[in-house]
């Protein structure tokens, strides 16, 4: 308790709350624009938030996480397009209410249920990370390197369609990790006489350019080539009547009844959302999927979802804000990423010399208690600039793209060289941008990219260490209970798929002989 | 074209960690990997799984021209100059940085506004120059007053 009040007292100060708050606008503003994401938002703007304390930086960069992830509902709901990701399934239903005449009922839900998920998700949070945190400081270097192979598995295994592409990025940012002092010798790999490179490449400018430029550059790449000569500029590119007309006579908001007949629906959707969040590699497109198609399954109103379920969205907006308590569990017990955002926390948190992982629940209780605290401050400050202004920041989706672009490159570029005030990291950025072009126009999942970056020196260092336990051979990883149980782990989540085939095979091929 | 491009990449990147792999010091302990040690075992593993998705991205294609489905450019010819000029555009920016030529804000104005220009299918130049020129003098009093950020 007295832990709570420290951080309360800690985060109800109005620096923190002004950041917070500068990051929830912020967050809303990147998740109702089509095209733009979370992981781009947090990325871009990570660099803003180095040199202010470290509570009201991370305030700023939860905020924009759960705004933005909130905020791809609200251009689901009046366009019928996902602002993220994350919120493709509210436009299963939220679009058919919306159309149906209710887009403020539609945008109610959405505001309402996306706090309660997240609250929800918080409050799990808090509950189960201090006994995972207790469970994982029984790991030692072997079990962390499992730890590790297991989170850059199972990114591998969920994020692209095909398991070769995601474990040559993978492997490309292992690569990209060996750059720098080796963790015991101290001999410079990869260096050439760079002193900038003795620590490695600094994440922030990779993530920015492959998540900031890059996808800046596959969008230009596929909108339609201009004609420059016939351009007509007294038209507008969009019409306010692209927005839904309200009925007069619709309902606001749901009624407490309607609310309390979601319960279930609820309750299964966060428990579900949690679960997925905490995956590595999956998200709250994920979460929102699987929630709608089990909630529908043992719905009274099963026949309704997909046609304008008010339950149904409520479901799906739930979801996607519940899924970050389960990414930032995974996060701050284990230190592995639950999606892209969260691998880019983790740098945050890093460059603020907090590094998750159980021993951040031994040696900084305080900054976990700050870190619960700020997330539910930010759903609460969702909520009341949610139902303020929801219709405002769809209206943003009017602004031209070709603004929107240039305003992404240039903190792109500059938040590139403000980390360290180096050029070399905007030509870092840069590179990254083309790299992460290119990887996106191939189908090339980025996301192993970034965690193999962030995981694979912490997979050396273990590796190295766990070698030097007795008996100092490759039996160190296989006769420890949990090292072993995760190394099955991460030959299930890769391989998994391909064994029940082979197996499924087998037994036809059996039974077709008898 | 993009996938061959990415495992050629990759493959080079897996090429040249193991060459220079090889001139790494010896582990001064037994048992203890050496510093070569994982940059070997990324490069080579790296290196097949470049070159097997470099052969199966060789063998759809094949496949793909053989039954007349075959996309040769997955972006208009219009648009890759388009992004050809923007990419060089942040490059020059970059180089102009690093080199001190010019004066932040004045290049960042010029080279911002071009991009925005250049971006701009659905606004006006006059209306982009304003908007970049904004938001680079935003950006620098930003960084410069506010964190300050010595950008230059």
């Amino acid at each position: 308790m007295e832990a709570l009040a420290t951080a309360l007292a800690a985060v109800f100060s109005v620096k923190v709350l002004i950041y917070t708050f500068a990051g929830v606008a912020l967050g809303m503003f990147i998740g109702a624009m089509p095209g733009l994401s979370a992981t781009m938002g947090v990325a871009i703007l990570l660099p803003l938030t180095f040199w202010v304390e470290p509570k009201a930086g991370l305030g700023m960069l939860f905020g924009i996480y759960n705004s933005a992830i909130y905020a791809g509902g609200i251009s689901a709901i009046l366009l019928g397009v996902p602002g993220t990701p994350a919120s493709i399934a509210s436009t299963f239903d939220g679009t058919k209410i919306s159309k149906m005449g209710q887009p403020t009922l539609a945008l109610w839900i959405n505001t309402f249920f996306s706090v309660i998920g997240g609250v929800f998700g918080v409050l799990i949070l808090s509950v189960a990370s201090f006994p995972i945190a207790r469970f994982a400081l029984r790991f030692g270097p072997p079990e962390y390197t499992m730890t590790a192979l297991f989170g850059l598995s199972m990114m591998v295994a969920v994020s692209g369609k095909s398991v070769g592409k995601g474990l040559m990025v993978g492997f490309l940012g292992l690569g990209l990790a060996v750059v720098g002092m080796d963790p015991m010798q101290g001999v410079k790999r990869y260096t050439f006489g760079n002193p900038i490179l003795l620590d490695g490449f600094s994440f922030v400018p990779i993530m920015i350019g492959l998540f900031g430029i890059g996808e800046s550059l596959k969008q230009l790449s596929e909108t339609p080539v201009p004609n420059r000569k016939q351009r007509d500029y007294t038209k507008k590119v969009e019409s306010n009547s692209d927005f839904m007309e309200e009925d007069p006579q619709a309902p606001k908001r749901m009624s407490f009844k309607e609310v309390w007949a979601a319960k279930w629906a609820f309750l299964v959707t966060v428990a579900i959302s949690v679960i997925v969040g905490a995956i590595p590699g999956t998200g709250g497109d994920i979460a929102a999927i699987v929630s709608w198609t089990q909630c529908k399954n043992f719905s009274k109103e099963r026949e309704q979802y997909g046609n304008g379920s008010k339950e149904a969205l409520a479901v799906t907006c739930a979801a996607n804000n519940a899924c970050i308590g389960g990414a930032m569990t995974t996060m701050l017990t284990l230190g592995i990423p639950g999606d892209s955002v969260t691998a880019i926390l983790i740098g945050a948190l890093m460059m603020y010399n907090y590094t998750p992982g159980p021993l951040l629940f031994k040696e900084h209780p305080d900054m976990v208690m700050i870190i619960f605290v700020l997330l539910f401050v930010c759903n609460i400050m969702i909520l009341f600039l949610g139902n303020l202004s929801s219709k405002l920041f769809a209206k943003f989706t009017k602004l031209p793209r070709s603004w929107i672009s240039t305003t992404i490159i240039v903190f792109s570029l500059v938040g590139s060289y403000a980390i360290q005030n180096s050029t070399f990291d905007v030509f870092v950025c840069l590179i990254a941008g083309l790299l992460g072009f290119a990887m996106a126009k191939a189908d090339f999942p980025s996301g192993p990219l970034v965690l193999a970056l962030i995981l694979g020196r912490m997979m050396e260092s273990n590796f190295i260490r766990s070698m030097m336990l007795p008996p100092g051979t490759y039996s160190t990883f296989f006769v420890r209970p949990i090292s072993l149980t995760l190394f099955i782990l991460v030959i299930l989540s890769l391989f998994g798929q391909q064994i029940m085939k082979a197996i499924k095979k087998r037994i036809t091929q059996r039974r077709s002989v008898k | 074209m993009a996938e061959i491009i990415v495992c050629s990449l990759s493959t080079g990147l897996s090429l040249f960690l193991l060459y220079f792999a090889k001139g790494f010091p010896k582990s001064i302990k037994p048992n203890v990997p050496s510093a070569s040690f994982f940059p070997t075992i990324i490069g080579v593993i790296l290196l097949g799984l470049s070159l097997f998705n470099l052969i199966h991205a060789l063998i759809r294609i094949k496949k793909a021209k053989s039954a007349g489905t075959y996309e040769k450019q997955s972006v208009e010819k219009g648009k890759v100059f388009q992004i050809l000029e923007i990419v060089l555009l942040m490059f020059l920016y970059a180089f102009l940085w690093k080199y001190h030529i010019g004066h932040f804000l004045l290049n960042s104005i010029v080279v911002f506004a071009l991009i925005c220009v250049l971006l701009g299918d659905d606004v006006s130049w006059q209306k982009s120059v304003v908007f970049s020129t904004g938001l680079v003098v935003f950006v620098y009093v930003l960084f410069t007053f506010l964190l300050r950020v010595r950008l230059w």
